[in-house]
């Protein structure tokens, strides 16, 4: 192809992919200039950085940031655990067993996170389900709702998914024979899935816990639904002065607050995922 | 290819523009209800109404007082809700910012035999439709002789009477504040003292409530005792299950209300819509399905009814202005210290 050729259908491609471009800076973009904006309003028509000084400068909102990205860390490291054995095990497995083990894992998005909340609140209620069974074991009761555990173990339950699919596609397209050479050369399955599987799905695992740390720190329902004041996230923070307070400003301060954390993961995993394309 | 591709995109874009023409002109009357059997109620006697009056049939949205507010101040000019369904407070902020149109007899005939009670606090930006109180409800089974009087079932709850059986409103609940500021009326406008309070009985609270739906389905499993709710639930609870009850302690209860305002900008045929909801027609057959009173004086209510509505006498009605710019610093002061 000429030089003039390839110039015009790069052009071609480009003109293509602006009504997507132009979708995301208005409906995406957009509103968090707004956002922005927002976020430096004085209520008199000046800007101000109040807002930004009171999230940062309140030890409060330090703490409940704090506990908002610890969360989020420990919900995303229970759902690589949980997660990558899964994923390996949907990703060997074939036929039948693979539909089913989909299934399994796809099924859950399908229903609305406020009604899984409302299950788990029903498991771990005071005479819920798992107390139920421990009362009839003449075991003390525990309390899960209102506790940090409770919380994560919900949200790993909703967010697990989001690990699983993504370290499932990257481990399908590893060469099985990589394991048979393992083998035969006298490597432990064990061995085998930590010197060659798991080097070749860091891709996917980086993409999971990425996933999954952005979704669980702007998750809010679970904790709302499930928390008390003293498990307090950013996310509810934000809901509660926008329809509470009515406290636009604030809400926008914190909730930018919020994208920055996110994009410094998101960062940190671009950083990564490269470091893991070059090895 | 490219030449075809503008024809396409343009036949599309000009297409989309006549489609929007004709649908705006058809746009259905957008109103507001609460879920459940309030949307029910909502079907059966404001929109049946106004079907019969207009031969329309509008678009109820279950959407909660603070996305309605937050909707109409995204889009003023053009509102996507033309009778909205607000909380008090979010109806005199919403009246002070320009979203409300000023409700009169002239547009709304009914609004003539609606007290004015109803709507002065809210300078006839709205009106309440119909309203309740915030009232206990106890399982007689375990507590055979509830306190008479609210600040004895604070006290009692503090000293761990009840175990940790029992449940409030949280402030961060809708109407937390209204209950919040009722408290402060108790201690002679002491709000530290209300606070202190709050923070003394969480070690016996089962839960401060956010979720009215999780706190009745604790009361209904019987993992709590003692629950503050609102009184047409708790009345209609009690009146299903013998093992419960409700009442009002003393001194009486806050008024909570939910507000019927017409969205300024908003379509014209909301006039009829409003009038509808303050029909004394619609006013009792809603008050009979979800047992709360209505507020046209107009309505008889029969005796079964009557014996499960709250007077209006035993309500107060709260002074919204008096701590309405105070509720950030009370949300920020519950999640802080009440923890």
């Amino acid at each position: 192809m000429s030089r003039r050729g390839s110039m015009r259908q790069g052009a071609r491609g480009y003109l293509l992919t602006f009504p997507a471009f132009a979708f995301l800076a208005v409906f995406f973009v957009g509103p968090l200039i707004v956002n922005l904006f927002e976020s430096f309003k004085d209520g008199e028509g000046g800007i101000t950085f109040a807002q930004y000084a009171r999230a940062l400068g309140d030890a409060y909102y330090l703490e409940v940031l704090a506990d908002t990205i610890g969360l989020s860390l420990v919900v995303t490291i229970a759902s690589l655990v949980l997660g990558y054995p899964l994923a390996l095990a949907i990703a060997r497995s074939t036929g039948a067993l693979k539909s089913f083990l989909i299934f399994l894992v796809v099924t859950p998005l399908l229903i609305n996170v406020v009604v899984r909340t409302f299950g788990w609140m029903v498991i771990f209620g005071r005479s819920g389900f798992l107390n139920s069974i421990l009362k009839f074991l003449e075991l003390d009761t525990i309390t899960l709702t209102g506790t940090w555990t409770g919380i994560a173990i919900a949200m790993v339950q909703v967010l697990l998914p989001f690990m699983v699919l993504s370290i499932a596609s990257t481990l399908e397209g590893i060469d099985g024979e990589l394991e048979d050479a393992a083998t035969t050369l006298g490597a432990t399955p064990l061995k085998t899935i930590i010197h060659v599987i798991f080097p070749l799905s860091l891709q996917g695992v980086i993409t999971g816990t990425v996933l999954v740390f952005a979704l669980s720190i702007g998750s809010f329902v679970t904790v709302m639904l499930m928390g008390t004041n003293s498990t307090m996230v950013l996310p509810l923070l934000v809901y509660q002065q926008l329809n509470l307070a009515s406290d636009w400003p604030f809400a926008a301060a914190l909730g930018n607050i919020l994208i920055f954390v996110v994009l410094i993961a998101t960062a940190l995993q671009l950083g990564l995922s490269g470091r893991a394309a070059r090895r | 290819m490219m030449h075809r591709l503008s024809k396409v995109f343009l036949s599309s874009l000009v297409a989309s523009t006549l489609m929007v023409g004709p649908s705006v002109a058809d746009d259905p009357l957008v109103v507001v209800s609460s879920g459940g059997v309030w949307l029910e109620s909502a079907k059966a006697n404001f929109v049946s109404c106004y079907e019969e009056r207009t031969g329309e049939q509008p678009e109820v949205l279950t959407i909660n007082s603070g996305e309605v507010i937050n909707r109409l101040r995204a889009n003023p000019d053009n509102p996507p809700i033309d009778v909205a369904l607000l909380s008090e407070i979010d109806a005199i902020r919403a009246g002070e910012e320009g979203l409300l149109e000023k409700l009169s007899v002239e547009k709304v005939p009914n609004l003539a035999d609606v007290p004015e009670v109803f709507r002065e606090q809210w300078d006839n930006y709205a009106t309440i439709q119909n309203f309740g109180a915030m009232i206990v409800l106890y399982n007689k089974e375990a507590i055979p002789e509830p306190p008479a009087d609210w600040k004895t079932l604070i006290d009692q709850t503090i000293e761990g009477k009840y175990g940790d059986r029992v449940s409030f409103p949280a402030v961060t609940m809708a109407w937390g504040p209204m209950f919040t500021w009722f408290l402060t009326t108790l201690y002679d406008g002491n709000e530290d003292m209300v606070f202190e309070k709050y923070k003394e009985m969480l070690p016996n609270m089962a839960n401060y409530w956010t979720s009215p739906v999780d706190a009745m389905n604790m009361f209904a499993a019987k993992e709590i005792d003692i629950l503050v709710y609102w009184d047409g639930r708790a009345y209609a609870f009690a009146e299903e299950n013998d093992w419960a009850g409700a009442y009002i302690p003393d001194p009486g209860a806050f008024q909570s209300a939910a507000m019927l305002a017409k969205v300024n900008n908003g379509s014209e045929k909301a006039w009829t819509y409003i009038d509808c909801v303050l029909s004394p027609e619609a006013q009792l057959g809603h008050s009979k399905m979800i047992k709360y009173p209505i507020v046209n004086s107009k309505v008889e209510y029969p005796e079964e009814l009557a014996a499960v509505l709250t007077p209006l006498e035993a309500v107060r009605q709260p002074e919204f202005r008096s701590f309405m710019d105070k509720i950030p610093d009370w949300i920020e002061r519950w999640n802080k210290e009440v923890r």
